[in-house]
């Protein structure tokens, strides 16, 4: 069993150069999708991450993104804000009798409807926050909204796509 | 005081939270700017070194693209040598002379990066200061414009497409020779607009858009478009024009910079005050 702060970092890593190489080259409907699904690495950092170190990753997270897009602050900010909510997000997700602890918030320990909860409320704040700020204004309103809903499905789908890659179903099983 | 004390630390999330934002902001601001150089963007030379194995790889696929535009650029080329041309007066002596000065420089370079879908789009190239590369060099593509360099690292450089909110240039019809604006305020990247262009000129679809050669970055007579729309809003002394780009920015790959060699003459006589 690999150490998961050392885990974490190289996901992280692992998904920054996703985001950057591969996922910004897609372009789907004249840029109306652009899925970001770099922040499953930030979705993925265990329950017990303490909420101070989660905004310096979420800065950090975003800034390397942005090195990609040369659009400092704008993923940053987003980010930001993602791991400023994430821990209430959590909070007012929580089964009836808590988190266990150890337990990772993934379709793993806490089940599918309770990953696709989470996952589309986060995503969808991150991405709201990003194109508002990339848009930097409401005057393309209408385009904004729908820009942030199709891009949240794709980011979703493939984050739920990503969670059964990552987690085989025997391993499911064991743990 | 201890109150205080007490107050930040119970709030101590929130206010990094705020702090860490602003300097997004700060950050988002700055960077937006046209002229203001970051230190952390696409020319720097870990993200820069990035995209080069990345293009190396996705070049590949297109290499049948390329050969084609080499043999049409070749074919251009050897027709305009001297073997193809007819003596019209045998006899005449040629002498060098000193009427022409080289005013432009071009320097191939190759795409590595290439955003077209973000309302901020930027390329990056695989050259840099070390071949001579400079800030507010032009760049061009097949004789058609695509940008200004804007940030440059050793060996990397950014540029500002046609295709970013915040690019500029002067640009005029080729018949009749008005001149106007360029600017980018579609979300489209096959479309530019016109400014600027007065009611009285003679505008029809499909005439050709070049470059003024008034600013230093490109020379006179470049080849921006083709107009594709025009619109005469009531009340209003200028057309809006939508430009058909003539650069495909989703098929842009090797481009060169332009280096103009009497811009700093040019700039010098410029900006000398008036008496």
């Amino acid at each position: 069993m690999i150490n998961p702060i050392f885990r974490n970092i190289i996901r992280i890593l692992f998904f920054i150069l996703l985001q950057g190489l591969v996922v910004n080259r897609l372009d789907l409907f004249q840029g109306m999708v652009l899925p970001s699904v770099y922040i499953f690495a930030l979705l993925m950092l265990p329950l017990e991450t303490p909420r101070l170190l989660l905004l310096f990753i979420g800065f950090v997270v975003g800034m390397s993104v942005d090195a990609f897009t040369n659009t400092l602050g704008m993923h940053t900010s987003a980010c930001v804000l993602l791991a400023f909510v994430q821990p209430a997000l959590l909070r007012i997700l929580a089964p009836r009798e808590g988190y266990e602890f150890g337990q990772n918030p993934s379709i793993q320990h806490l089940g599918f409807s309770w990953y696709l909860t989470f996952a589309a409320l986060a995503t969808f704040i991150h991405h709201s926050a990003l194109f508002f700020v990339e848009a930097f204004s409401f005057d393309f309103f209408g385009h904004t909204l729908t820009k942030v809903f199709f891009s949240t499905l794709a980011t979703v789908f493939l984050m739920v796509l990503g969670q059964y890659l990552i987690f085989s179903p025997d391993q499911r099983k064991t743990s | 005081m201890r109150n205080i004390g007490r107050l930040i630390y119970r709030y101590h999330i929130f206010l990094v939270f705020l702090a860490l934002q602003l300097i997004a902001f700060a950050l988002l601001v700055k960077n937006n700017n046209y002229q203001e150089s970051v230190f952390i963007n696409t020319s720097n030379h870990l993200i820069g070194s990035l995209y080069e194995k990345r293009a190396a790889f996705s070049d590949y696929l297109k290499l049948s693209d390329f050969n084609d535009e080499l043999s049409a650029e070749n074919a251009q080329l050897k027709s305009k040598q001297l073997e193809n041309f007819m003596d019209l007066e045998n006899g005449t002596i040629v002498v060098n002379d000193t009427l022409f000065v080289q005013r432009y420089e071009y320097l191939p370079a190759k795409v590595i990066n290439n955003s077209v879908n973000t309302r901020n789009n930027f390329i990056t190239l695989n050259k840099g200061s070390v071949t001579g590369v400079k800030p507010e060099m032009g760049v061009v593509a097949n004789g058609a414009m695509v940008g200004i360099i804007k940030d440059v690292s050793k060996h990397f450089s950014s540029v500002m497409p046609i295709i970013n909110p915040n690019f500029t240039a002067s640009i005029k019809l080729k018949k009749g020779n008005d001149f106007g604006m360029l600017a980018w305020k579609d979300k489209d990247p096959r479309y530019a607009q016109i400014l600027e262009i007065p009611k009285h000129a003679n505008v029809q679809i499909g005439d050709s858009v070049i470059t003024t050669g008034f600013s230093s970055f490109f020379p006179e007579g470049l080849l921006v478009g083709t107009i594709a729309e025009i619109d005469a809003p009531e009340g209003e002394n200028f057309y809006n024009i939508r430009l058909l780009l003539k650069t495909d920015f989703y098929k842009l790959s090797y481009v060169k910079v332009v280096s103009n060699l009497m811009k700093e003459e040019q700039l010098n006589l410029e900006n000398v005050e008036q008496p």
